[in-house]
């Protein structure tokens, strides 16, 4: 009697065992690769990565391949970490046109960008066959005060854990497009003024139940990151001098006419998150991401997606380099100076060991406007493969 | 050993004492330099060092390692101060959000890179002062700046110059829209009339007054207006009609403000009261005809002779050009305020020291002294000529137009 | 019997001359001396202490030494300066409106709109101009014809120099036209015009072999056309911008039209273009525009009459009376001497030139025997901002006297003292 039960149970226990491991993807995997661009510990030509549980286990040329384990052979291809786009508003436009901008309040610090994202928007896939692994989903540039961007994986189709920053900092905006004719503020001054009087007031804030005060308060203490949007230099000064008087954490965003100034961005440690190069960009605007990058501030690229239509983030990254950019700074600007300003360099930005399997295989020289995308993999999952012709 | 010792301490006393010495000379020849401040010199020099006016005069001898600029016959002049509202800024001078904002501050809003500070350069103006727009009646605080430098900051020479208060029929013009709340309604009306436009005006300096004693004052809007009251912060009121004049003098007499015009296009016509007051008064746009301007529909007289008359009473006259740099340069307003009937020497003394001494810089520009700023313009014949032009424009000791 | 009839010659006599004199309270003067500190002839050098002598309204003699008759009237002026008066070679100003609603209307003239009280005209005379051609304004197609009068008469017969001058084509686009559309419906109107023209001359022949009698006249609304073809009238076109110059000139070549280019600021592009065509120009009112150099990112300022002068082209200066100094015809001149331009050419570019395009030159533009004695008396120089028109003769007659000018007394003295209004609170 009591063998029955026990065999029965066995059997369901060794079923289940079966299937929860058929359901778990092959634990480890071995990549060959032709050129394995690390970012952070050079390129390694004929390598081979290690990919355990969804993380890099291990990566070199001389890298031991576990018994029984799969191989991907990519041995003539390129591999480089999964792109991160520093700053887009993709998957935001369900009911309304687009969600990515507050027009009735000016003042939003407390809403959270993440309740109008959908992960299942076509957006994602296209990002994803363009190489984009994690992205910085961030509210627009029409709020002086804006709300919590988040940064998010692009691998939503699993219960993993995709969001990597609920509430990653508070958005203010700066440039000219934060003024509306019908909403406040409607000039600069205004525009200043209000930003100003937001962080008074929360510079002052004691606990309470006001979330907005909450949030900013945290960003007054150099605590939470402040994006702040931008464009040309006056907006740049301005952004500066408010940075100065409340010693902010910040990031700037989309500030594309810094190069004028760039010793002075540079001064402060302040990272730029920069706005997309387009082919239809005019020659002098495209020529200033070498002179920022030259005084010594760090860049990250942002496709600035759907607004820009460009979600082809490694076309920025090759234009900048045909106009002054050197290669080696191209490519951080796709992968690591992203993740380090955003705060997730413990875990993405290059192929280092314990990083997450985040990478991206190319048929030739990722640089090369003609090199295509194969393969995209997160956290060692296949997310992308690109049909054959 | 010891030898290099020697040697070193040498080269160092050589470097401590020769290197100033060293320091950058530019020395100005002209053959006619008209100071403002005192009489005009022939054939003479201005040394300029570190931006400044280091001396002035004849017979003055010139360093060997100077920079020389030779004028030759051309005539010399302070570089022109503007202190009528101009435009470089970006985006709408307005905040239309409410009427009354004395915390907005328009130095917040500069553009270095702004078409119309390149053009006012090229046409002698060294020195303007900025004022939030004319559609709020509280509109906020101006700044004088200088058209140099790539930042904001680096424009500015005087923040918080002056409180703007615009009590013509201006800010009755379009809706208000909300602030710092949801919209709940279709409409934010703008006061419609002039005696609402007073009646803000008045209400905010009596805010501003019941809260005298408290120290500090928490509404930001009251500091500024109580600042004011304390002369602390010079208040410029734009009106044109002699009747909006008047109410200004009496709300000025009610709160003990001291009071500057701009605009004053009626102002011939309370001149003996301004000067009774000592009231300084900065002129704008000119206009040849009477009535109305766009959709205002004011009943505006003229007198073309309206600088004159007003200095002539003893009124301190400053000529602008009305925020609009780029049709009427502020040399061509003198030219034809003479025309009109003012005195030569006044004229020019209304696009120089009398607007910065109304501006309150006047110990940095205006004229041309020992310890000024070296604000200089070169002109091919006389000032008030019409076929004269600018040569060329040295702001803070550098050439910036030729 | 004889005693009577003489004393009723004599009384009669006595009356005609005594009511002859009264009636003439202010004689017009036949012969007049004008001793000039400066004359500024316009056709040749100027001249210092010179005397003109005029007859009837027109000059008789003009020089240093020149013998004044006894009965001459001498008007001195030893301490002014004596000029032609200024010419303004186009203008819409003075009209009630600028515009008819229609686009294709020349058989319409200004004439019939030109208001004489309109403040333009007292301005005007009161700024030295002596002659102008009304033409309508920019917005229509075909406009109508113009009319060349002075600024000085209660009525437009009285104001009238001469009639029928000129026909206004714009080549800027009507509302909700396009250019190719514009340029589309003159095309049409032509070539209807010449089917027109063609016909009449049919008409013309047949009857002329039947020798019949013809006297069919052309239509009405089209004779001003008509005119325009056969040279009778001169086609003033205005480009507003560069890119309508060429435009212009495939008209002019095409019909073979006598024609004036009236410019707007962004023509000077077209400088060269017009250079070669040798056509005579009315440039616009503002004469200095800001452009951004492209590489520097600089504010450059590009002086229009310059760039014309430079390229070889004639022109005249337009006036803009909501401008602070270009409302002055002598300021344009002025503005183009600043920048480089001789004085003399200049001048004539107030007064000789644009004579010449309206086709009054035979009278007015300078000051040469035979032309009519159309003067200004200039308290200076007349390119200095501080000289004022004292006196504007027209015709041997002074029509403008500034002492006597009493809105610009009022323009420019304090207002009478007025008692203040005592404060009742």
């Amino acid at each position: 009697m009591i063998k029955k039960r026990f065999l029965s149970f066995l059997i369901v226990l060794s079923i289940s065992l079966c299937l929860t491991s058929f359901g778990n993807e092959p634990q480890v995997i071995a990549i060959r690769a032709g050129k394995i661009w690390t970012v952070t510990d050079g390129v390694i030509t004929d390598g081979i990565i290690i990919v355990d549980n969804g993380k890099i286990r291990a990566v070199g040329q001389e890298v031991d391949v576990p018994e029984g384990v799969n191989i991907l052979d990519m041995s003539d291809k390129n591999i480089i970490p999964g792109i991160i786009d520093g700053h887009c508003h993709i998957g935001l436009s369900l009911d309304i046109f687009s969600e990515m901008d507050e027009t009735v309040a000016a003042i939003a610090a407390d809403m959270l960008i993440l309740d109008a994202f959908n992960p299942h928007s076509k957006d994602v896939k296209k990002a994803l066959s363009s190489g984009v692994t994690t992205v910085m989903l961030a509210p627009g540039y029409r709020n002086p005060v804006g709300g919590q961007p988040a940064v998010v994986k692009l691998d939503t189709s699993k219960a993993n854990d995709w969001v990597l920053k609920r509430s990653a900092g508070v958005e203010f905006s700066l440039m000219n497009q934060a003024l509306m004719f019908d909403r406040e503020p409607t000039s600069r001054a205004g525009l200043i003024e209000l930003v100003k009087e937001q962080l008074n007031e929360a510079k002052v804030y004691q606990e309470g139940f006001n979330p907005r005060l909450e949030v900013l308060n945290r960003v007054v203490d150099a605590n939470l990151p402040a994006y702040i949007w931008a464009h040309t230099v006056d907006e740049i000064a301005s952004a500066m001098a408010i940075i100065d008087q409340y010693n902010l954490n910040a990031v700037l965003v989309a500030a594309g006419q810094g190069d004028e100034i760039a010793d002075m961005i540079a001064k402060r440690d302040l990272p730029v998150i920069y706005p997309p190069l387009l082919l239809s960009s005019k020659d002098k605007d495209l020529k200033r991401v070498g002179k920022m990058a030259g005084s010594g501030v760090k860049l990250a690229f942002a496709s600035l997606a759907p607004r820009t239509d460009l979600n082809d983030l490694r076309t920025s990254a090759i234009l900048a380099v045909k106009y002054g950019l050197d290669k080696e700074a191209a490519l951080k600007g796709l992968t690591i100076n992203a993740a380090e300003i955003l705060g997730v360099a413990d875990r993405l930005g290059s192929i280092s060991e314990g990083k997450d399997a985040d990478l991206v295989i190319l048929n030739g020289d990722p640089l090369q406007p003609a090199s295509s995308i194969e393969m995209v993999i997160i956290n060692g999952n296949i997310v992308y493969q690109r049909l054959e012709e | 050993m010891r030898i290099y010792v020697i040697l070193l301490t040498f080269l160092l006393l050589v470097t401590v004492f020769i290197a100033p010495g060293w320091a950058e000379v530019t020395a100005v020849k002209a053959g006619r330099i008209l100071t403002i401040s005192g009489e005009p010199i022939t054939d003479g020099v201005i040394l300029i060092e570190d931006g400044k006016i280091a001396d002035i005069g004849t017979g003055i001898e010139i360093p060997e390692n100077a920079t020389v600029i030779d004028a030759g016959k051309s005539v010399v002049m302070p570089g022109f101060v503007d202190a009528s509202a101009v435009q470089p800024v970006r985006g709408d001078l307005n905040e239309q959000s409410s009427e009354i904002t004395p915390t907005l501050r328009i130095s917040d809003a500069l553009d270095p890179q702004s078409k119309v500070i390149k053009r006012v350069v090229q046409t002698g103006v060294t020195t303007l002062f900025i004022s939030p727009g004319r559609q709020n009646v509280i509109s906020g605080l101006g700044v004088v700046v200088k058209p140099t430098g790539n930042i904001p900051q680096q424009m500015i020479i005087k923040d918080e110059a002056a409180l703007t208060v615009v009590m013509d029929m201006d800010p009755t013009q379009g809706n208000r829209i909300p602030r710092r709340e949801p919209a709940v309604n279709f409409y934010y009306r703008r006061p419609g009339t002039r005696m609402a436009i007073i009646w803000m005006l008045r209400k905010s300096f009596f805010d501003a007054q019941q809260q005298a004693d408290t120290e500090p004052i928490s509404d930001p809007n009251l500091a500024i207006l109580s600042e004011v009251l304390k002369d602390e912060i010079p208040i410029h009121v734009n009106a044109r009609r002699a009747i909006v004049i008047r109410a200004a003098l009496k709300v000025a007499d009610e709160y003990g403000l001291k009071l500057i015009f701009q605009e004053c296009t009626e102002g011939y016509r309370v001149a003996e009261q301004l000067a009774e007051r000592k009231i300084p008064v900065v002129l704008g746009p000119f206009y040849y005809y009477p009535g109305s301007i766009g959709q205002y529909r004011e009943g505006r007289q003229v007198n073309w002779n309206n600088a004159g008359i007003l200095a002539e009473v003893g009124v301190k006259v400053a000529l602008g050009s009305g925020g609009q740099p780029d049709t009427i340069d502020i040399l061509t307003a003198a030219t034809f305020a003479v025309r009109h009937g003012m005195d030569r020497d006044e004229a020019l003394k209304a696009i120089t020291i009398t607007p910065a001494e109304i501006l309150g810089v006047a110990e940095r520009v205006g004229s041309l002294e020992k310890g000024k700023d070296a604000d200089i313009v070169v002109l091919s014949g006389d000032p008030l000529d019409v076929t004269t032009r600018v040569e060329k424009v040295i702001l803070n000791g550098k050439t910036v137009y030729q | 019997m004889k005693s009577r009839s003489h004393i009723t010659f004599i009384s009669m006599f006595l009356i005609v001359v005594i009511t002859g004199s009264i009636t003439h309270a202010a004689p017009v003067r036949r012969k007049l001396a004008v001793e000039a500190g400066r004359i500024i002839t316009i056709a040749g050098e100027d001249i210092k202490n010179g005397v003109i002598l005029i007859e009837d309204g027109t000059i008789k003699a003009v020089g240093k030494d020149v013998d004044v008759p006894w009965d001459a009237f001498v008007i001195e002026a030893k301490d002014q300066v004596v000029m032609p008066g200024f010419v303004m070679a186009h203008t819409s100003s003075g009209l009630d409106r600028e515009n008819e609603n229609m686009p294709e209307v020349p058989f319409i003239s200004t004439f019939d709109s030109i208001d004489p009280i309109s403040t333009f005209f007292e301005d005007s005379l009161r700024d030295g101009v002596v002659a102008m051609l009304i033409l309508p304004g920019n917005n229509t197609l075909l406009g109508g014809t113009g009319t060349i009068v002075k600024p000085y008469g209660r009525t437009v017969e009285a104001m009238l120099i001469k009639r029928y001058t000129g026909l206004k084509i714009s080549l800027l686009p009507s509302p909700n036209t396009s250019r190719m559309g514009h340029m589309q419906r003159f095309r049409r109107y032509m070539s209807e015009l010449k089917d027109y023209l063609e016909d009449y001359e049919q008409r013309k022949a047949d009857d002329e072999e039947e020798k019949k009698p013809f006297d069919e006249e052309i239509d009405v609304t089209k004779q001003s056309m008509v005119d325009l073809l056969n040279k009778k009238l001169t086609a003033f076109i205005y480009c507003n911008r560069a890119a309508y110059v060429p435009k212009a000139l495939e008209i002019q070549k095409t019909h073979g039209l006598k024609t004036v280019l009236v410019l707007g600021p962004d023509c000077y592009k077209a400088a060269d273009l017009i250079a070669k065509s040798k056509l005579p120009v009315v440039l616009a009112p503002q004469l200095i525009i800001w452009e951004t150099n492209e590489q520097t990112n600089e504010e450059e300022m590009k002086v229009i009459p310059m760039i014309f002068h430079r390229a070889g082209v004639k022109f005249a200066f337009q006036t803009d009376t909501s401008q602070y100094g270009s409302r002055y015809l002598w300021y344009q001149a002025a503005t183009a001497v600043k920048y480089g331009m001789k004085r003399a050419e200049a001048l004539k570019s107030i007064t000789l030139y644009p004579a010449q395009f309206i086709g009054v030159d035979n009278r007015l533009g300078s000051i040469e025997t035979g032309k009519e004695a159309t003067l200004l008396f200039l308290t200076g120089d007349p390119l200095d901002a501080q000289t004022w028109v004292d006196q504007v003769m027209i015709a041997g007659e002074i029509v403008y006297e500034r002492a006597k000018d009493e809105r610009l007394k009022k323009l420019l003295e304090p207002p009478l003292k007025i008692q203040e209004p005592k404060d009742t609170d």
